[in-house]
């Protein structure tokens, strides 16, 4: 299934030369469009996990296979979006925008009207002309969100990228987040301790163990889309999933 | 710039009545009258020795016979000669090394104890070396004031590079940056304010060396002329060439903090990036 955009991880070690791995033969597959979620406490190894897919880690053992061929960094056909937004501050919103298409080998001619688009889907039409320092920590999230998906990659890697928001600015770039995926539903891999948000996002949570244990549990999430991040707050089915996934969490940790 | 900090400063402090621009400049009018008055009264009461200090009067009186007279036109170019070119050269061989040290980091640890030993060494001694290698005309003080300059900008400079955004940097490799556009992108805007930060004080340190190699020994310059009229004890003409050094030097550092504002105008408040 290592075709298409789909993701393939066989046996994974990872362990960056210390004596105990961060996780050792791991298996993970990831069908193309699909959206999944990484959950478990710091230290677990979610975010090695996302490493590796992005290849920024190099394997111990096993094999991984991303979108048909081995991970590396810079690849043409993936988007990382980091935890922080790494906006560059002396270019306004709208160049930031500008600047990750002409990285991608975006023509100049189509890249501010690609630009401008994008942004208004995240609701920043608006602050095109702003620097990065006039924006709040959301809307700087957004105009991450906005650059992302303005490359139109087939493979999307999120890491953490609402983890330092406060609660309601987080359901509404999750929402944001679900409106641009909706588009085209691109592979995502997004890791989060916020079983919550994994839960209101993606068609499966993987749930991993803290110390090494690698993935405990896979909790699949049938809740029909589109969806709504305020919406599923009060949905019951969302809470019985979301106790689910906690049990695992639990699990994972040893509790 | 550093007029806005310093008022900034005083506002956090209570000092509100002083943050309103025209209360500033008044203050500031009346502290320099306070000093011209006691300078002038201690001359007078005997505290201190006319022939040495001078006396405010007579410090403006010379200034104004430097401006009228033929003397200080020609000495004046010729010092802001060798300051601006000392200046160019600080900054195109500080930038440019700094770069190179930067990307080539065992190069850097090759010649990093000989920079230092060198930028340690104190200058004014090494005037009349300079004199007798490039001669009395402007070339050595252009290489003394260089060889100040120099070590400030690539100190600023390679402080910047070192400090890097990181996630800028991967989030550029990540959309596929290559190490050129890396460059171009982020690394040199990102060191900017530092270069600035950096050439502020090389203007001042430029001057410096300048004059003092002028005065170690020259044909013309300002440093000339403060060596004439202090073996003179014509304290009052001392005293008003360094007026015009103090004005020579302000205007060059508010040129540039014009192009720094052009350039540099994301970078206020910018500095706390969340996240």
């Amino acid at each position: 299934m290592a075709s298409a955009n789909g993701i393939e991880l066989n046996q994974v070690t990872v362990s960056f030369g210390r004596d105990r791995p961060v996780f050792a033969d791991l298996d993970l597959t990831i069908e193309p469009g699909e959206f999944v979620a990484i959950v478990g406490a710091s230290g677990c190894g979610k975010t090695t996990l996302m490493n590796v897919v992005a290849g920024l880690v190099p394997l111990d053992a096993g094999t991984a296979a991303v979108g048909g061929s081995p991970p590396s960094a810079g690849r043409p056909d993936i988007a990382y979006i980091l935890a922080r937004d790494a906006l560059l501050p002396w270019r306004t919103v709208q160049s930031n925008v500008e600047y990750a298409l002409g990285l991608s080998g975006v023509p100049r001619r189509e890249r501010p009207g690609r630009a401008q688009s994008y942004l208004e889907k995240v609701g920043l039409g608006h602050a095109v002309g702003l620097l990065p320092a006039a924006l709040s920590h959301g809307m700087r999230q957004r105009v991450a969100l906005a650059r992302a998906f303005a490359v139109e990659r087939s493979i999307y890697l999120l890491d953490e990228p609402f983890s330092a928001l406060d609660a309601q600015t987080k359901l509404v770039l999750q929402n944001h987040l679900l409106n641009l995926w909706e588009e085209n539903r691109k592979t995502v891999v997004f890791v989060t301790h916020d079983i919550g948000e994994a839960v209101v996002l993606a068609d499966r949570v993987i749930v991993m163990a803290a110390n090494g244990g690698g993935i405990v549990e896979e909790v699949p999430v049938r809740i029909a889309r589109p969806r709504s991040s305020e919406e599923l707050q009060e949905s019951p089915e969302f809470h019985e999933i979301y106790r689910a996934a906690w049990h695992a969490l639990r699990r994972g940790m040893g509790a | 710039m550093t007029v806005t900090t310093l008022t900034k400063v005083r506002t956090s402090s209570g000092g509100r009545l002083l943050s309103r621009p025209g209360y500033l400049a008044g203050a500031r009018a009346l502290l320099l009258v306070a000093i011209l008055l006691a300078w002038k009264a201690s001359t007078q009461i005997g505290w201190l020795d006319e022939a040495f200090v001078s006396t405010p009067r007579q410090v403006a009186v010379a200034t104004w016979d430097l401006l009228t007279g033929e003397e200080l036109w020609p000495n004046l170019r010729v010092t802001l000669y060798e300051v601006v070119v000392a200046f160019g050269l600080s900054a195109v061989l500080g930038v440019a090394a700094a770069i190179v040290l930067d990307r080539n980091r065992s190069l850097n640890a090759l010649v990093a104890p000989f920079f230092t030993a060198i930028n340690s060494m104190p200058r004014i001694a090494l005037g009349p070396l300079f004199i007798l290698w490039f001669g009395i005309g402007a070339t050595s003080k252009v290489a003394l004031a260089t060889s100040l300059g120099f070590f400030i900008v690539l100190v600023a400079v390679m402080g910047g590079l070192k400090n890097v955004d990181r996630d800028m940097l991967l989030m550029s490799r990540l959309y596929g940056a290559r190490e050129q556009q890396l460059f171009w992108h982020v690394r040199l805007p990102w060191c900017l304010p530092s270069l600035f930060a950096g050439l502020r004080l090389t203007i001042v340190y430029c001057t410096g060396g300048a004059v003092i190699g002028e005065m170690i020994a020259a044909q013309n310059g300002l440093g000339l002329l403060l060596q004439t009229y202090s073996s003179q004890f014509n304290i009052a003409n001392v005293i008003a060439i360094l007026l015009v050094l103090v004005v020579m030097v302000s205007v060059m550092t508010g040129v540039l903090e014009l192009v720094e504002r052009r350039l540099l105008g994301w970078s206020e408040g910018s500095t706390d990036i969340p996240g």
